[in-house]
């Protein structure tokens, strides 16, 4: 799994678009990812290749 | 207004009596609304009137007012006692709507009844009018709609996700513990579908830290009634193995909890079980009363030390079992069912009714939805190849930001929404068809009533036909 900034959230790699709320549990989740450590790829890159999982 | 009177000479009665109260033995017999003084019981009720009768029998048209004293749990019988003394009038069966046999709750403590005589039976003529499927707070509960994966199951769901509409499973522990389907084994003809689980990766030495678990988190605006009034937990269960089992109820905040054990005494067999939280949810606890969780309810599958309590008794932290939960885990292939599960204030459950199949799906639809069929002889699993429902549109402004495609939710949601667009022609997320290509493509700016629009990653021209799918999760 994996994220990318976007203007009003992230994508996550399946596609989905996740908006900036509390209030949505995969927003909470990437809240998670983030604090584990990880990091997104920025609002200004390109998404890779790569990125979607499908 | 003046009665033509008979002397108590004639009757057993004390003063001149209005002769038209009285039988052929000169006996009372007012078929006027006589008001209960006292009422007593719930599914045989004893209410005192004024009738002065000692030796009478109810005659047609009797009309009998009253409050009832406490819901009435199955059929009922009403006795007629004088309040003149003597033995009470037959216990007699109550009808309700041209003489069907009184269910749970048809008769509420507190609430004013009139039954009338026909001759054979008294008549209801004021059921309690709320169903049971309308009082349900479980949403989904008997496991009719199953949006994401139509019957297909889930092999490995994940924790905190979601397979049948509403139902989540939450757990810590070994990778893919276990699988989950709707299914068609169920404990009647009036329930259609079950939940089932099944053990994928065993577990049979459960660490401290372990919890695997089932259940749903209800809104908390769906909560609030619940709050310090006495509620009832039903369902079915069936299991591949016996023994003690626990259901959780949880704040939002996880810091207060409410365990309630029940016995699997017969393996794969259909049991049903109740559980009365007297008094309802604590005042000790903070409950969320907006569009956050509002209340877990879980049902234990296999439970460590850490998240073991009391049965019966609220407790502050994040329990889910008693240490005598059963460890269902414990062997692959161990299957776990459940359905017609009914959550509802009051110590007595209203009998079994499901709500309207559309309903019930609007329901689901606040948590999550999708541009495709919903049950359908067209298979509408998100990520199917399908033109079917696809929505379409055109591309009103080259470039890579297409701000006029932006799909109308049928229902409002929760919350705003995670959105996944899928290719109608590709099946594929994160991208939707545009002409003849199939550039990436994901959902800015939606809300609770809508997609939002679509940014592309590949920049198009005025005038490109675009279609897609999507799915919206709003889910708590």
């Amino acid at each position: 799994m994996n994220y990318k900034l976007a203007e009003d959230g992230v994508i996550r790699s399946d596609g989905a678009s996740i908006p900036a709320t509390e209030e949505n549990k995969d927003w909470v989740a990437y809240q998670e990812w983030l604090a584990a450590g990880n990091t997104p790829i920025p609002l200004d890159e390109p998404i890779p290749t790569d990125f979607f999982n499908n | 207004m003046a009665f033509w009177t008979v002397p108590n000479t004639f009757a057993s009665l004390t003063g001149n009596q209005p002769a038209s109260y009285l039988d052929d033995n000169f006996q009372a017999l007012s078929i006027a609304p006589q008001y209960a003084s006292l009422v007593s019981g719930s599914d045989n009720i004893l209410i005192t009137v004024p009738l002065a009768s000692t030796t009478g029998n109810y005659q047609a048209g009797m009309t009998f007012i009253f409050t009832a004293v406490a819901n009435n749990t199955t059929a009922v019988t009403i006795s007629v006692q004088p309040a003149g003394g003597g033995l009470p009038y037959p216990a007699t069966s109550v009808t309700k709507n041209n003489n069907e046999t009184l269910v749970a709750n048809d008769i509420l403590a507190n609430a004013a009844y009139q039954v009338y005589y026909d001759g054979v039976n008294f008549h209801l003529l004021n059921p309690a009018l709320e169903s049971a499927a309308t009082q349900n707070k479980i949403i989904n509960p008997g496991m009719v709609i199953d949006q994401r994966f139509e019957s297909t199951g889930n092999a490995n769901p994940l924790t905190n996700e979601y397979t049948i509409d509403r139902w989540f499973i939450q757990y810590n522990g070994v990778a893919n513990p276990f699988s989950q389907q709707q299914s068609a084994d169920v404990p009647s003809n009036a329930y259609a579908k079950s939940l089932l689980s099944t053990v994928v990766t065993q577990d049979n030495a459960i660490a401290a830290g372990d919890f695997y678990a089932l259940g749903q988190k209800i809104e908390g605006y769906d909560i609030v009634d619940l709050i310090g009034v006495t509620f009832t937990l039903g369902f079915w269960v069936k299991s591949s193995v016996t023994g003690t089992y626990c259901v959780a109820f949880r704040n939002g905040g996880s810091n207060y909890s409410y365990v309630a054990t029940y016995s699997i005494s017969v393996a794969n067999t259909w049991e049903y079980k109740t559980i009365t939280i007297t008094n309802g949810l604590t005042s000790l606890a903070t409950w969320l009363k907006t569009n956050g969780i509002g209340l877990y309810v879980t049902w234990a599958l296999a439970v460590g030390s850490t998240y073991q309590t009391t049965a019966g008794t609220w407790a502050a932290g994040n329990y889910l079992a008693t240490s005598a939960q059963t460890n269902w885990m414990a062997t692959a292939a161990n299957q776990f069912r459940i359905t017609g599960v009914q959550l509802s204030v009051g110590s007595i459950l209203p009998q079994w009714e499901s709500r309207p199949f559309g309903e019930e799906l609007a329901l689901c639809k606040r948590y999550y939805q999708k541009s495709y069929t919903t049950p359908s002889t067209v298979t509408g699993i998100p990520g199917t190849v399908t033109t079917v429902q696809r929505y379409n549109g055109v591309q009103g402004i080259a470039g890579t930001i297409v701000y006029n495609y932006n799909a109308v939710l049928p229902t409002p949601m929760r919350a705003s929404p995670t959105v996944t667009l899928y290719n109608p022609n590709t099946g594929t997320s994160g991208s939707i068809r545009s002409g003849a290509t199939n550039p990436t493509a994901t959902a800015t700016g939606q809300g609770q009533l809508n997609t939002g629009y679509v940014t592309l990653g590949t920049a198009g021209a005025v005038g490109d036909i675009l279609t897609m799918h999507y799915t919206a999760e709003a889910e708590l």
